[in-house]
């Protein structure tokens, strides 16, 4: 299959509009809703072939929603190596996901993002169906609708596994009842700053709420990004889960300009010394990596917000991060050959320059 | 039991983890380390073993939490049951308990002793709220309309909402009403 197949059709599409003006918090919302289809066992035991069935019933059930005509049945292994990169930075599939490919599919918009959303069918991961929605900013009742709205469709299709008592069934036992996870992703440099996080968690915790890094594994915390969902799904309703997420996303902005205040009102040289450190590596150094792009784009948009530094423009930091993944960085510049690391990463420092810095402007 | 990070401290928090092979690892710590660990980001504070893993269980978003009710393997108490099989899909409960995951929906319903206790406590109750499938039978949707509606209507009742309860049990005895004549029905 050529290379470029999806990067044609796609890349371009892949754009959000993002709102530069604005001081985000809340920089992303999305929703999943999980299921799995009546009559066959979950994809812990599943062989081949019973993948292959719901594969079918799934491309099946497809065809016949008109919703669902400007979107396309892609199988995994059909897509190329870049193009599942990235799916896997967009975080519409994960990298175990893309581990092994066989017997599973993705149903995505022609258009990557239509209408300033990301809608996506994955099939035949943990559970045999995940819709998805992702959208710019603090919109987690419109991503909500999104999925509803596709998962409506489906189900006059196919019979999804449920039980009166338990609800939606999944393999997972954290996801049955509503099998619907709903996440915000924050960037909160302030509430890190003063460690007013620690009792935010605290609390989110108490509600039914868990606190996760955005990247990085496990426990470890990269560019002060949290993402927030809910860990309870059976027992409540889904419009309580996605009107308890919109207030918390509401509550973290207001905490952490109130923070932000805070620590603007307090002098503090550690706090400039960190932000003109962090200039001085975005105008200096040669190789960046994404991690270390994303701390020192945190810290300078912190920066930016607070006054304390004049010579970065201001920027969306949402679409930075889009922007300098790995996987957009060998597609939009370096194009039709492998990158090395090296390459990759010299490219990064360079875009970030050109993205931020006065000078460049 | 004491924390593993620190090796002082009494752990109360219990992390479980499940890597790419399958192989299930469980750390436990205690409240300090649980903070310095994710917020200093000093990486030799954090093990190779907490990094390295690919595929963390979404019990794992309840890091944070002081409840120990996370806590997988204590909860799921299989006793000599650990070898029983799944009639339909076959898979036993050792392995259930090792991935965190079940085989198929009439696991559920086999291991119903085992699994019931767990979910109570990754949970809210046992009991579905949320939406129901559009195939689902009329009298089920009824069913679960007067379940809401009893729930609101303790809600009401609590906050000496009287007006409000009476249109709420009206309700509910009209709907019970269609039930019951819907029950008739099915018997002819």
């Amino acid at each position: 299959m050529d290379e470029n197949i999806l990067i044609n059709q796609n890349i371009k599409d892949l754009k959000f509009k993002y709102n530069s003006e604005k001081q985000q918090v809340v920089l992303n919302s999305c929703v999943s809703l999980f299921r799995n289809i009546s009559g066959y066992k979950f994809n812990v035991v599943t062989d081949k072939s019973d993948k292959e069935g719901i594969l079918n019933l799934v491309a099946e059930a497809k065809s016949r929603i008109s919703l669902l005509d400007s979107f396309n049945f892609y199988n995994l292994r059909d897509i190329p190596r870049l193009q599942r990169q990235l799916l896997i930075d967009q975080k519409v599939i994960s990298s175990s996901t893309a581990q092994k490919i066989s017997g599973k599919a993705v149903i995505l918009n022609s258009r990557l993002v239509d209408k300033n959303k990301l809608t996506a069918i994955i099939v035949n991961e943990d559970e045999h169906i995940k819709i998805e929605c992702v959208m710019p900013g603090r919109n987690i009742s419109d991503c909500y609708k999104e999925v509803l709205k596709v998962e409506k469709r489906l189900e006059k299709k196919l019979s999804f596994s449920f039980n009166q008592n338990l609800g939606y069934l999944t393999s997972n036992p954290s996801l049955i009842g509503t099998g619907l996870k709903a996440t915000i992703v924050a960037h909160v440099p302030s509430m890190v700053i003063s460690t007013r996080i620690i009792d935010f968690i605290k609390n989110l915790n108490q509600i039914g709420f868990g606190v996760s890094s955005f990247f990085g594994e496990g426990n470890e915390i990269i560019g002060n990004l949290f993402q927030i969902s809910n860990l309870i799904t059976l027992g409540k309703n889904e419009e309580s889960i996605i009107e308890e997420l919109t207030i918390i996303g509401k509550n973290i902005a207001e905490e952490e300009e109130e923070a932000k205040k805070e620590l603007k009102s307090t002098e503090n040289f550690s706090i400039e010394d960190s932000v003109y450190r962090s200039f001085g590596m975005v105008k200096y150094a040669k190789i960046l990596s994404f991690e270390e792009s994303l701390e020192l784009l945190s810290i300078l948009k912190f920066g930016i917000d607070l006054r304390i530094i004049d010579e970065v423009r201001k920027f969306d930091f949402y679409e930075l991060i889009n922007i300098i993944s790995d996987s957009n960085i060998e597609i939009n510049y370096i194009k039709n050959k492998k990158a090395t690391l090296d390459e990759i990463d010299f490219i990064r420092a360079c875009v970030v320059r050109e993205k931020i810095l006065k000078e460049y402007s | 039991m004491i924390c593993d990070n620190c090796r002082k401290n009494e752990a109360n928090i219990h992390l479980i983890q499940l890597n790419n092979d399958g192989e299930v690892k469980k750390f436990d710590l205690c409240k300090e380390c649980v903070r310095d660990l994710s917020f200093l980001s000093d990486e030799d504070m954090v093990g190779e073993e907490l990094k390295n893993s690919t595929n963390i269980l979404a019990i794992d978003l309840g890091f944070f939490s002081e409840n120990e009710s996370f806590d997988l393997f204590n909860s799921l108490n299989a006793g000599s049951r650990e070898n029983r099989r799944c009639q339909y899909c076959n898979i036993s409960l050792s392995a259930i308990k090792k991935i965190g995951r079940v085989g198929c929906p009439r696991c559920y319903e086999e291991f119903k002793e085992e699994l019931n206790p767990l979910i109570k406590l990754i949970q809210t109750g046992i009991e579905h709220k949320g939406k129901i499938p559009l195939n689902s039978n009329k009298r089920l949707k009824i069913e679960n309309k007067i379940k809401d509606l009893k729930f609101m209507l303790e809600e009401q009742i609590i906050i000496e909402n009287f007006e409000e309860a009476v249109k709420l049990r009206d309700k509910i005895t009209s709907l019970q009403r269609k039930l019951h004549y819907s029950g008739k029905k099915l018997k002819k």
